[in-house]
């Protein structure tokens, strides 16, 4: 087991490393110059080429990408162009909006993705079922900003101004605050569950078909027992493998549905990021959104281990 | 026996989300904590002065770059630099400057090359705490400005202490890292600063209204100019209470403010709000003042509401739209022929493309806005004409061409683009459109002959005729990196500019530089488009609303009722 932890690890820090050096070539070689973007058109020639000068854009590549990732090596991800403030407190400060976002959003996609699976996959062919995959398919089409503005019009805004009924905020942030969690948790995990009841529904059909579950069935074991102790623990490894990457990726931002409900979360930094040219932001949530990825992937396997008696590292 | 992976999984995540969300829900204010901050009740500090009612909020989806005035450059940190910071002199309702931190106008020396400031005794730095750190004297004038000019400026020096305050003597020396100080910067006594500029110029003053001229405390403000905007001490009316970068900043009442007292008890910025959920957070009151303009596909219905008819502003810019022609194209092609150049601004209907843009501006004949100090409504030397059009493209031998038109990738620019496209294709020009990001278009339209043709806007930095020929017209800035991308150049111009930038007198100022005018449409590098005007929407409980000519939003004047 340490020896897999120690390969993961050092494959995850090649990733990341990769992924670094990739995306420091991309930015490098964008059109686009951070020093005219902060003077804009009325700054001199000589004005940039000052604002460059101080932020070592005119040192050769190799010396900038050697210099970033050393930097990076000792927790520094540099100062932001545009918020004129360190990089990597400024990520770590929008990390519980978007934790809090991802959490529920992914709790809300399992409560009733998974159930809806397994109640498909049970009594497939029927109305259930065809139910299910009717919502499933539904709400993978919704595009998720229209979703959160429906919710917000008709669930915050409409309610507010016709009754006086304050249910939900119109958009906005409060650390903790289940109000203004609801809404985007809701239109990120709505989205998710559509995916989990097509992930469930498909494994369990699998697991159903297998020989144990006829076994299992032939002793005079229950439906009940037969579906969830059985089947459906061996649904988890797909299923794990799936809120593994879920979760990675959303803890790296949740951009779409951040804008819409003006969620401070990581998301939406990144998108001021490039809206702003803001190379040292761009690479610090690239990076941060990676090492989310590559940590929760990790703890994936991990997890699969310890309930899969069948997988050993 | 080892649990159920499921009952670990699924349960425990629902628990641990509800609880933590459980342990804030009890703090949900009514009808919603946004609401309750909006409304100033109780939201502000106990030992602030009660003058005003509430709390002024202002939303944007962008943030405040910056609350260092060296540093902050966009429409977002100055509304909210000036709340703290002050300058020598100011603007009051217009565009006309008024003494600010100086007791009246300067005093200016005959060669119009020495400005004389006194200042007021007895205004205080105030910390962000509420206490006095000591009174503002002349050398903190000096320093501030010195400081503006160092290269020492960490991360970064001043984004246009060159285009700017080099005009200060010795200032570029400052800039070039050969002197620490401007020679033109001198503190006669505590209360009187002398400034000498290399040449004589008006629009000096305009300069010194901008926000990065304003007076920090020379004890305070070091060259980190991020710890500076952390913690900013000024002598505004306003102190920083709060900011959390990427949600809001509130600012409260200054308790030892030397000026007349604000309107309100305070005003918070919220940033980073979706423009849509800030329509509304204004609709309902829970936002008092929309910092962007009102979305395009919002305005329709808002302005068909009666009830706000009284609550939608829409004001005139002080900006031009234009397209650009390069006017000395390497390749000696048609563009570089003034008649050629001529007949494209006889081909192109402004009409027409002010009724895509839903009549938000005004048709543009020549150069300076109609907000603008010098504008002539005489002024209009191409009405739309295709056959006259056609005439000046025979004279100049020219049966069509093809080129490129470089834009930014906006709903408006694109439609004004294509409108040109078309207009243009009737006279034989096919015109193909590249539009890219604004940054990397900034990158395109300053390398030289780049782009044939810019659709561009120019927004004033303050509001004189100067600001709309030297950064974009003048031989100066047909340069590499300069900002007159149709890389235009005429001596006799520059010169009459400069001679009408000396000038004392205003009126025969502003007729030099409405000839200026002429002549430049003569040459006719711009088609000038339109002179854009912008929207906002406001909550029904600000009262004495009124976009500020220059500043867009003077918050301190805004009361809140309710």
């Amino acid at each position: 087991m340490i020896r897999f932890l120690a390969t993961r690890m050092l494959w995850g820090f090649f990733v990341l490393l990769t992924v670094a050096v990739v995306t420091f070539v991309l930015t490098y070689v964008v059109p686009a110059d951070p020093a005219r973007a902060i003077v804009g058109l009325r700054g001199s020639a000589e004005d940039v080429a000052r604002i460059r000068d101080a932020l070592g854009l005119n040192e050769p590549f190799m010396v900038q990408l050697g210099g970033y990732l050393a930097r990076t090596l000792q927790g520094d991800l540099g100062h932001s162009y545009h918020h004129r403030t360190e990089v990597l407190p400024l990520i770590l400060s929008r990390v519980p909006a978007t934790a809090q976002l991802a959490l529920a959003g992914i709790a809300i996609s399992l409560v009733i993705g998974v159930p809806l699976g397994v109640l498909a996959a049970r009594r497939r062919g029927s109305g259930w079922d065809r139910a299910a995959t009717m919502l499933s398919t539904v709400l993978v089409s919704v595009p998720a900003f229209w979703l959160g503005y429906m919710l917000i019009d008709l669930l915050a805004f409409r309610p507010l101004m016709a009754f006086d009924l304050a249910l939900f905020p119109i958009g906005g942030y409060e650390p903790m605050d289940l109000r203004y969690l609801a809404l985007p948790a809701l239109t990120l995990g709505a989205t998710g569950a559509a995916y989990y009841t097509r992930l469930t529904r498909s494994a369990m059909l699998d697991e159903l078909h297998q020989d144990y579950v006829r076994t299992a069935q032939a002793k005079g074991l229950g439906d009940r027992r037969v579906t969830w102790r059985h089947a459906f623990r061996n649904t988890l490894p797909p299923l794990l493998t799936q809120l593994g990457l879920d979760l990675g990726f959303f803890l790296g931002g949740v951009v779409i549905i951040e804008q819409v409900f003006s969620w401070p979360g990581v998301g939406r930094l990144a998108v001021d990021s490039i809206t702003n040219t803001d190379i040292p932001l761009i690479m610090g949530t690239v990076m941060f959104g990676t090492f989310c990825i590559v940590v929760a992937n990790l703890l994936v396997d991990l997890v699969i281990a310890l309930i899969d008696p069948r997988i050993r590292y | 026996m080892r649990p159920s992976p499921r009952r670990i999984t699924v349960p425990a995540l629902l628990a641990l989300i509800l609880l933590l969300a459980a342990c804030g829900a009890q703090d949900a204010a009514s009808p919603s904590a946004a609401a309750s901050e909006a409304s100033g009740d109780g939201g502000t500090d106990e030992s602030q002065p009660a003058s005003g009612g509430g709390t002024v909020s202002i939303g944007f989806e962008g943030d405040i770059a910056s609350l260092d005035p060296s540093q902050g450059y966009d429409y977002i940190s100055w509304p909210a630099e000036r709340l703290i910071f002050e300058t020598l002199v100011t603007y009051g309702g217009s565009t006309e400057l008024v003494p600010q931190l100086s007791t009246e106008m300067p005093t200016v020396s005959d060669d119009g090359l020495t400005y004389t400031f006194a200042l007021h005794e007895g205004v205080s730095f105030v910390m962000p705490d509420g206490t006095v750190h000591r009174e503002m004297t002349a050398d903190d004038v000096v320093f501030s400005l010195n400081r503006l000019l160092s290269p020492n400026l960490t991360p970064a020096p001043s984004p246009v202490a060159g285009a700017f305050y080099t005009l200060i003597e010795g200032g570029q020396a400052v800039v070039d890292g050969e002197a620490d100080e401007a020679t033109g910067l001198v503190a006669v006594d505590d209360y009187t600063v002398e400034i000498t500029i290399t040449n004589p110029d008006l629009t000096f003053l305009n300069i010194l209204a901008m926000p990065f001229a304003s007076v920090v405390p020379a004890d305070l403000a070091t060259d980190d100019t991020e710890a500076f905007s952390e913690t900013p001490v000024g002598t505004g009316p306003y102190l920083l209470e709060s900011r959390t970068i990427g949600e809001s900043a509130t600012f409260v009442l200054n308790p030892h403010y030397w000026g007349d007292p604000p309107a309100n008890a305070g005003v918070e910025f919220r940033v980073g709000i979706d423009a849509n959920t800030a329509v509304q957070q204004v609709e309902a009151n829970q936002l008092d003042i929309m910092g962007d303009p009102i979305p395009s596909g919002m305005v329709t219905s808002l302005r068909d509401n009666p009830d706000y008819d009284d609550r939608i502003f829409v004001f005139q810019q002080v900006a031009v739209t234009y397209l650009s022609m390069d006017t000395t194209p390497p390749d000696d092609g048609p563009l570089g022929n003034v008649l050629v150049r001529q007949a494209m601004n006889h081909a192109i209907d402004k009409d027409n493309i002010l009724q895509l843009l839903r009549g938000r501006g005004t048709v543009a004949h020549c150069i300076f806005p109609t907000e603008l100090p010098g504008f002539n409504p005489d002024c209009m030397p191409y009405d739309y004409d295709p056959d006259r059009a056609q005439e000046l493209m025979d004279e100049a031998g020219v049966d069509g061409f093809s080129t490129t038109l470089y834009t930014d990738p906006s709903e408006d620019s694109s439609a004004i683009a294509q409108a040109i496209q078309q207009d243009l294709a009737v006279i034989g020009i096919e015109i193909e459109i590249v539009t890219q990001e604004f940054d990397v278009l900034l990158g395109t339209i300053t390398t030289p002959h780049e782009a044939p043709l810019v659709l561009i806007g120019w927004f004033q930095d303050f509001p004189d005729p100067s600001d709309f020929y030297d950064p974009i017209l003048s031989c100066a800035t047909a340069v590499e990196g300069g900002a007159n991308v149709s890389w235009y150049c005429n001596e006799d111009n520059d010169a009459l500019a400069a001679e009408a930038k000396g000038l004392q007198d205003v009126d025969q100022r502003l007729a030099m530089y409405q000839e200026l005018e002429q002549r430049v449409m003569e040459d006719a590098p711009w088609v000038p488009i339109y002179f854009p005007a912008t929207d906002t929407f406001i909550s029904d409980r600000l009262t004495n609303f009124d976009p500020h000519p220059v500043w867009f939003v003077d918050l301190a004047k805004y009361g809140v009722s309710g």
